[in-house]
């Protein structure tokens, strides 16, 4: 193989693959990226055997062909070779080292063969639509904190995707949850998307998509079977298993029946809450929010180092109330709304609370709260 | 228990137990039970009764007989048409000393079971000597029901309903883990639920793995509720 290109192309389309390989590898070759030249151009292709990322650029090809070469490397060679540079790809005769020359520089990286590559068979995939990834970046952006990290619960380690029928529009849904706290976000569902399985897509996969849906003007294909998922970005193609495993019934913890709505002013709330748990230790959180008639008095007690208090003026018209919430996870769900005010429903101290972003119709947060 | 000065509380997602034929674990103590819904509809006697202690599977076994046999749940309360239903199609009444029912009505599902040769399956935690009957002709008619007992678990069982319980909640624990439970729990499967249950919940309350430390925490503080009771 004998390729010269761009080196911002290089770098762009290494930027995008060589994240998903980890840094750590007992499997020598998974620490590799995939070169593949052909016609005009250089394909890239990482894996970790969960997910791969092919990216194709363009590039000059004098004699194609295909080797595996350290990605992260490669990745920190091609980074640090200066802006605007081209450069040169080159495998030696016997196919064990590739050359990376640009202007006075010139590195020997050693290779893999090509043909010791996993490849992640898709499978045939039972659905496919277009979405816009405005569209698709909204529903990660709003449901992606909620993720657990907890592994003995793989299920919930990922956002459950699905269609499903609300106010009489088919709607296409994402939701996550940690089991304190759960995230729901819709749009119009896509034509193609009917009757698709719910699929449950493992938080790398969403973490990696996330970063490659910059560009509001793309569309992505998606492609589901039970097993896979792919996703089409402009010249990117990203294949990943999906969570073999079933996602909790999450329509029976969204309360229907909170009586008590509490409008708070986001950026003020969330200040209040910052500042008042200043003073809280990393084991406990919480942060008790006392309500009565159009006042909120947030209290954080430490008994190690002492206690906080910040008074709010809030829309409550209900009976007195005094509930416990995690700070962190109020300030998670702060952070996600778009408007100036929130509405918090609330039933009593031990009952899921919703909240509901009023900018944004299409997306709920439900938090469990804390014995305080 | 050291109780931590505040709790987060989890989401009730709740869960689907497994309830297939397949799903059923087989050991000694239920033999005899399951011999009695494989052999539908070639029973000793039209009403069968299953015996058993809480979470010993007599419900799990009766949803297979009702789907086997295409059977109608029913309550014989008085001026239901439980007595109906029973002269047409194989009928299950579940948790029999638990649920009340009418002793007249009773006896009417019995006879037309006997008479319609349709088929009746009652669960129960009690004996139906300890029911609450009055009714002569009901008493007698229960003396002549066949009555099939689920015995009290051994480590075999517990060890296996530990699993399924964790699986059920989609949780896959190491064997060592169920073995030190095992080791140590009340000999009893409501208390493998209790105790299952407990994990599982302190395990997603505090977002942590399901470890020899927590089930030993739950250990201790069942143990503790028992003696304080």
């Amino acid at each position: 193989m004998r390729i010269t290109l761009e080196r911002s192309n290089l770098l762009k389309s290494l930027n995008h693959v060589h994240r998903v390989v980890e840094r750590r590898n007992t499997i020598p070759i998974l620490s590799n990226v995939l070169l593949r030249s052909d016609g005009a151009s250089l394909e890239m292709k990482a894996t970790d055997l969960d997910l791969e990322i092919t990216e194709a650029t363009p590039a000059q090809v004098e004699q194609s062909g295909a080797t595996t070469v350290p990605a992260h490397l490669l990745y920190d060679i091609v980074r640090k070779l200066p802006d605007g540079s081209e450069v040169l790809l080159a495998t030696n005769a016997e196919g064990t080292a590739m050359t990376v020359a640009s202007g006075r520089s010139k590195f020997s990286l050693q290779c893999l063969p090509q043909s010791d590559f996993p490849d992640l068979t898709a499978g045939s995939f039972s659905h496919s639509f277009r979405l816009k990834a405005t569209d698709l970046k909204m529903l990660i952006d709003r449901t992606q904190f909620a993720i657990s990290t907890e592994e003995t619960r793989y299920y919930l380690n990922g956002i459950f995707m699905h269609t499903v029928e609300s106010k009489g529009e088919l709607k296409l849904r994402a939701v996550a949850t940690d089991g304190h706290r759960l995230a729901r976000a819709d749009v119009e569902a896509p034509s193609g998307s009917e009757g698709m399985p719910g699929i449950i897509i493992p938080r790398k996969t969403v973490s990696e998509l996330q970063k490659l849906l910059d560009n509001p003007d793309l569309v992505v294909t998606v492609e589901v079977s039970d097993a896979k998922i792919r996703l089409t970005i402009g010249s990117i193609v990203m294949t990943s298993k999906l969570i073999d495993g079933t996602f909790p019934d999450y329509q029976r913890v969204i309360p229907a029946n909170n009586d008590k709505e509490l409008r708070v002013d986001c950026q003020s709330f969330a200040q209040a809450v910052d500042r008042v748990s200043t003073i809280s230790s990393e084991r406990g959180r919480a942060v008790k929010l006392a309500l009565s008639e159009g006042q909120m008095t947030l209290t954080v007690n430490n008994p190690d180092s002492g206690s906080a208090t910040e008074e709010l003026p809030v829309g409550y018209e209900h009976d007195p109330l005094e509930i416990g919430f995690n700070a962190k996870y109020l300030l998670d769900i702060t952070s996600q709304l778009t408007g100036t005010d929130a509405i918090f429903m609330l039933a009593d101290p031990g009952s899921p609370t919703l909240v509901r972003d009023l900018a944004a119709e299409d997306a709920l947060y439900v938090l469990m709260p804390m014995r305080v | 228990m050291t109780k931590r000065p505040f709790e987060q509380i989890p989401l009730a997602f709740g869960h689907d137990p497994a309830t297939g034929r397949e799903d059923l674990l087989v050991s000694d103590r239920l033999s005899a039970a399951i011999a009695i819904v494989d052999h539908w509809p070639d029973w000793p006697s039209p009403v069968v009764i299953i015996a058993g202690p809480v979470g010993s599977g007599k419900s799990h076994l009766a949803s297979i007989w009702k789907e086997r046999a295409g059977a109608e749940v029913i309550h014989p309360l008085a001026g239901s048409d439980a007595a109906l239903i029973a002269a047409e199609k194989p009928v299950l009444f579940e948790d029999a000393d638990r649920s009340s029912f009418d002793d007249t009505t009773l006896f009417h599902v019995i006879n037309n079971v006997r008479q319609h040769g349709t088929g009746l399956l009652m669960t129960t935690r009690l004996w139906p000597m300890s029911w609450p009957v009055t009714l002569p002709d009901l008493r007698s008619r229960l003396k002549a029901a066949t009555v099939v007992e689920i015995g009290e678990p051994d480590d075999e069982l517990l060890t296996q309903v530990l699993i399924k319980l964790f699986a059920d909640r989609q949780l896959f624990v190491d064997e060592r883990l169920v073995g030190y439970i095992v080791q140590r729990m009340e000999r009893s499967l409501e208390a493998a639920q209790t105790i299952v249950e407990r994990i599982d919940h302190l395990a997603l309350s505090r977002g942590t793995k399901l470890s020899r430390t927590l089930a030993s925490e739950v250990l201790e503080e069942l143990g503790n509720q028992r003696r304080s009771d």
